[in-house]
């Protein structure tokens, strides 16, 4: 039931008198279905380890198992295709192309993989994001909430297996938090879809089923609040 | 310096490779429009040097001046050298084997004559002493008249009279030929005639006095002198080649101008300025000079002649290559610094949010631009003068050939020229960061800091059809709305390649026409060489063809013959187009008949045989009939101007057999009856089409001897086919003299054609090759920033993803639709380009409209090239990059 597991990872970012140890030796799986949330102070390497775990950004050394694949043996191509079908990443900001739609954004990966898009599901997600009458606006013609939704839209897509969130609210309101942190709920219970999320609120960070602290690149504490 | 300069030139040096983009840019367009104004000043100097070596140097002639006025116009300020010029007239020439150049003609100079005129001494020495005399070759040459170095000679010199026709009683000058007076009554004749010297008695003449009665003029005494010969010179360009005076100089000094002498004075000036005309009236006014004139064939290259062509057309030119230069260079510019201005919109964003004024950041744009100004500029002019001299260098020699020239183009630096480049180059800058700097004045702090305004879209701008995606993928389509987003830039790229594409194609094209005109024009001239061996000597003539048909590399000769008669035919066998013409106005017609000139041809007896067969007609009959036979040649050729195209049509509907009556010129004098022996299109080597109204008969020297007995004037001409025209024409030019004959050295003609053609050719394709070169630095700008833009958009793309596979797709058909947009707009409106240039070459020249399809294929595969580079190159750069990195990343 592991869909996630970390071995002895690390990361190294320059080289020499610049070298900066982003993550060190941090090793920790993770049950399907489980809502983590991993917290720490700026530097501590969370937004490296969320990158590590959705494919986006090589190890210096270590592995990552997603449903027992190790990723990082993976090729380019069959990396990117992993990503398209296995991962679901949502960041901070800057998360939507800007020439194309809502409703394009939103089947991107999909229309990546070249695979006809399942109407029913589709309108499934937008019904529960609430974004049924901006399908054809541009992300530019969205507010900073709208334009979260979008991307955790298009994170769930593809059905991931995994879904990853650095920071998702850091740009919102705290209405807007709310929503956007009860909707990743929603689809953790109902659609059983694992979900790591980063963030410095603690209101989130309790209401995840596991908390995750990272320091100075080393898992300083790993509770588990709700089994 | 300020801290908004700091942060430009560190944002300038920063983003390193489009800073030197810039400046390449720049670089090129002010070399470019350097170039061509170092090419209008050396070109005008390269005139002005030519028209000094051939006619000499002086600025203004003061005509008749008397010694008073003479000291008056040398003490004159603006005199720089003085020279002294009289002409002292006419000598018989005694034994002169040239009987239209039975004189010598006796001018005076002073010393200063000897380096400002073209004067060439070939052998002796100048001048130096009264009574010396340098003479032209010619003399020995063509008069065939020796005189050795030092030899004394004796002459009356007079003045040449005229003493028949119109105008009795003038002096001639040497541009008035020897004056023959044609009329029955004095030929031949040993009767007294008038004379104006009252020294010869009646009865005896010599043949001299004979051959001056005959003539239209005659020679009067007024003084006897002698010189000593002391030099040869070549003879002079002022000398035409129809004087009938050889020249011959000699001393003159301003001791030799008495109280009561007229000299002209030739003033060569210190400074030619404007001011030089009211100047010499003001001095001619003063001193009492009547007649005074100036050179301004010469003075026009200064400048200071009012409304002259030569300069207007030049200056023109100037300003039209000029303007294209700035168009291509400011769309470069203007897109270099909107990508700056669009880069630093953060910075400036936060400078305003400090406090910074609309001027401060408006100002930052100019200094940016003052800044790859003050490099380029200085670097655009050195290049474009090394650039210049180097391509003189390789050019001079084509240069001389083509236009006969001896003098070089050199690089002509003048301040002027300097100063025009740099203003124009500045302006150029100036207009391009204008609206840029604008834009940057107005960004405000928020709109930095959000970056939204980079991006304002409709739905509407983005929309692309549906059919893309089904067809093409989705990554086609991101790349067509990745074009569409940023409407203004891409306009930019796609302007730029398409005036790359049209330029090209037009010129090349133009060039194309050019040669097919030429071989067009070349079309049924299948000789070498022609020779005029003139209407006078037949015997003459037929020695001259028989030594010149017996040279070395002769392969193939004609010799035709031609006189012009006259008929009138009958109103049904005219040419149609005179019936038409006719039917409208019947006064045309005299008696039912339309007047005709005919132009006989005589060909030798080869050529005619030859001929004859080729046009299926019997050379037998030219033989054996004692009667006049002809090939007409029924063929006419006119250029119909309200058509406006070159037509042939008949010339004549008659048939074998029928009969012409040829008359010398009036109804009066009737020469005989032609039979018309055969019918047909084709024409002999040397013969041209008749116009409409004319006809060509074909017939042999027989019959043309017959005709001219009667008192009509023939011309033969020689057309020679040779292995080596060049020498054939030496050689010929040394067998006769250069009077009588003049030879057309047809190869050498379209020689200097086709040199013309490669001549524009190096400056057009040099100029468009620069001119593409801005447009590539224009483009690869572009193409680079707005893929450098977008590097958080594609570690997007990435991370949600899309394979390298698919990115590299999307790339290349972003660049493919650049090159398809370019080539819609370019080639449509390239050929529209050509149809025109077409439509004005077929005002002189009938071919069909081609496609140069070889050089668009050439051009298609180029635009191709070029964008899909450009891509390649930066998004090599990109793809590498981090996913992380890129997304972390501001724009740098």
């Amino acid at each position: 039931m592991e869909i996630l597991k970390i071995e002895h990872l690390s990361k190294i970012y320059g080289t020499g008198e610049t070298a900066v140890k982003a993550l060190d030796d941090v090793s920790f799986t993770v049950p399907r279905g489980q809502f983590v949330a991993i917290i720490g102070p700026s530097g501590s390497g969370k937004s490296t380890l969320l990158h590590m775990l959705g494919g986006v950004d090589r190890p210096t050394s270590g592995k990552v198992f997603v449903e027992n694949t190790d990723i990082y043996a993976l090729d380019e191509t069959r990396l990117a295709i992993f990503r398209r079908r296995q991962v679901g990443l949502i960041y901070q900001f800057y998360n939507l192309i800007p020439v194309l739609t809502v409703a394009e954004n939103m089947t991107l990966p999909l229309l990546l993989d070249q695979q006809k898009v399942d109407e029913s599901h589709f309108q499934e997600i937008v019904k529960a994001l609430n974004m049924q009458d901006r399908l054809d606006y541009l992300p530019n013609q969205l507010s900073g909430g709208q334009q979260q939704r979008v991307s955790i839209g298009r994170a769930l897509m593809n059905n991931p297996s995994i879904m990853l969130a650095d920071e998702p609210t850091g740009n919102l309101d705290s209405k807007n938090s709310k929503e956007i942190i009860d909707l990743l709920k929603m689809f953790n219970k109902t659609f059983h879809k694992t979900l790591l999320v980063i963030t410095h609120d603690e209101r989130i960070a309790l209401q995840a089923d596991r908390v995750i602290a990272l320091e100075d690149g080393r898992i300083a504490k790993d509770e588990v609040i709700r089994p | 310096m300020n801290i908004i300069n700091k942060l430009t030139l560190r944002q300038m040096r920063l983003n390193r490779r489009r800073t030197l983009v810039t400046i390449i840019g720049v670089i090129i367009s002010v070399a470019m429009i350097m170039a061509v104004a170092t090419i209008s000043v050396s070109f005008l100097e390269l005139v002005k040097k030519q028209t000094i070596a051939r006619e000499g140097e002086w600025h203004v002639t003061y005509k008749n001046v008397n010694r008073e006025q003479l000291q008056a116009v040398k003490g004159d300020e603006d005199t720089r050298t003085l020279i002294l010029s009289r002409d002292r007239g006419y000598a018989l020439l005694p034994g002169s084997q040239n009987e239209y150049k039975p004189y010598l003609f006796i001018k005076e100079y002073s010393s200063e004559a000897y380096t400002q005129l073209p004067i060439e001494l070939s052998a002796g020495r100048l001048p130096q002493a009264p009574h010396e005399v340098v003479l032209s070759e010619e003399i020995a040459k063509n008069g065939k008249v020796k005189y050795a170095l030092g030899e004394q000679i004796t002459l009356a010199i007079g003045q040449r009279v005229k003493t028949a026709g119109e105008n009795k009683g003038e002096l001639l000058t040497q541009y008035a030929p020897l004056q023959r007076y044609i009329g029955e009554e004095n030929a031949g004749e040993g009767t007294t005639g008038e004379r104006t010297t009252g020294e010869r008695t009646t009865g005896e003449e010599n043949t001299e006095e004979r051959n001056s009665r005959e003539r239209g003029e005659t020679l009067t005494t007024e003084s006897t002198e002698t010189y000593t010969v002391v030099g040869y010179i070549k003879r002079p360009n002022w000398e035409p080649t129809w004087a009938p005076g050889y020249t011959v100089i000699s001393y003159l000094d301003e001791s030799m101008v008495g109280a009561q002498d007229n000299v002209d004075a030739l003033v060569v000036l210190k400074k030619v300025k404007r001011s030089l005309y009211p100047h010499a009236e003001a001095l001619a006014q003063k001193a009492g000079i009547e007649q005074y004139n100036f050179n301004n064939y010469l003075l026009r290259f200064y400048g200071v002649t009012a409304d002259d062509q030569l300069q207007k057309t030049l200056w023109t030119l100037t300003a039209i290559m000029m303007s294209i230069i700035v168009i291509g260079s400011v769309s470069l510019i203007y897109n270099a610094f909107a990508i700056s201005v669009a880069e630093r919109s953060r910075d400036l964003g936060m400078l305003a949010s400090v406090g910074a004024t609309k001027k401060q950041k408006r100002n930052s744009v100019y200094f940016e631009g003052a800044v790859i100004a003050l490099v380029s500029i200085p670097l655009g002019l050195l290049s474009g003068l090394a650039g210049i001299g180097l391509t003189f260098h390789f050019i001079n020699p084509l240069i001389q050939s083509v236009s006969g020239m001896s003098e070089e183009l050199t690089v002509v630096v003048t301040p002027a020229s300097i100063l025009l480049a740099c203003v124009v180059s500045l302006l150029t800058i100036f207009i391009s960061t204008y609206l840029p700097a604008r834009k940057a004045s107005r960004i405000s702090a928020i709109e930095a800091i959000r970056q939204t305004t980079e991006v304002k879209l409709t739905g509407k701008t983005v929309k692309t059809s549906k059919l893309i995606r089904r067809l093409l993928g989705i990554e086609a389509e991101l790349g067509l709305k990745n074009l569409k987003r940023n409407k203004r830039r891409y306009q930019a790229v796609v302007f730029s390649l398409v005036i790359s594409i049209v330029l090209f194609l037009t010129v090349s094209y133009f060039t194309a026409s050019l040669q097919k005109a030429l071989s067009l024009s070349q079309d049924g001239v299948n000789f070498d060489i022609s020779v005029a061996l003139g209407s006078e000597d037949p015997i003459a003539a037929e020695q001259y063809i028989r030594s010149i048909i017996s040279l070395a590399d002769v392969q193939k000769y004609s010799v035709v013959t031609q006189l012009t008669t006259f008929t009138w035919l009958d109103e049904q066998i005219i040419a149609p187009e005179l019936r038409e013409q006719v039917k409208a106005d019947p006064s045309m017609l005299e008696k039912g008949e339309y007047p005709y000139y005919l132009d006989i041809y005589a060909l030798d007896d080869e050529s005619l045989r030859e001929y004859a067969t080729q046009v299926g007609a019997d050379f037998a009959q030219f033989d054996q009939s004692p009667e006049l036979v002809g090939i007409v040649v029924d063929t006419a050729i006119y250029e119909d101007k309200t058509a406006n195209k070159i037509v042939e049509t008949r010339a004549i509907e008659a048939e074998i057999g029928q009969t012409i009556d040829l008359y010398r010129d009036s109804r009066e004098t009737y020469l005989g009856k032609m039979r018309i022996s055969a019918l047909t299109g084709q024409l002999p080597m040397g013969v041209f089409p008749a116009g409409v109204g004319g006809l060509n008969i074909i017939v042999s020297e027989q019959v043309l001897n017959k005709l001219a007995e009667q008192q009509v004037d023939t011309e033969t001409s020689l057309f020679l086919r040779t292995a080596d025209p060049l020498e054939t024409q030496h050689q010929i030019e040394e067998l006769v003299g250069s009077d009588h004959l003049y030879v057309y050295n047809v190869y050498q003609q379209r020689q200097k054609e086709e040199q013309m053609i490669l001549l524009m050719s190096v400056f057009t394709y040099g100029f468009i090759v620069l001119i593409t070169a801005i447009s590539i630095a224009n483009i690869f700008n572009s193409i680079s920033t707005s893929i450098a833009l977008r590097k958080r958009e594609f570690a997007m793309l990435k991370s949600v993803g899309m394979t390298p596979k698919q990115f590299n797709k999307m790339i290349n058909y972003e660049s493919i639709l650049y090159g398809i947009q370019a080539l819609f707009y370019g080639l449509p409106l390239s050929i529209l380009v050509m149809h025109l240039i077409h439509r004005t070459f077929q005002s002189s020249f009938r071919y069909e409209f081609f496609l140069p399809w070889e050089r668009i294929g050439a051009v298609i595969m180029a635009v191709f090239v070029i964008v899909g580079s450009a891509m390649l190159f930066s998004g090599a750069k990109v793809k590498k990059e981090n996913i992380i990195d890129a997304l972390k990343q501001e724009n740098i």
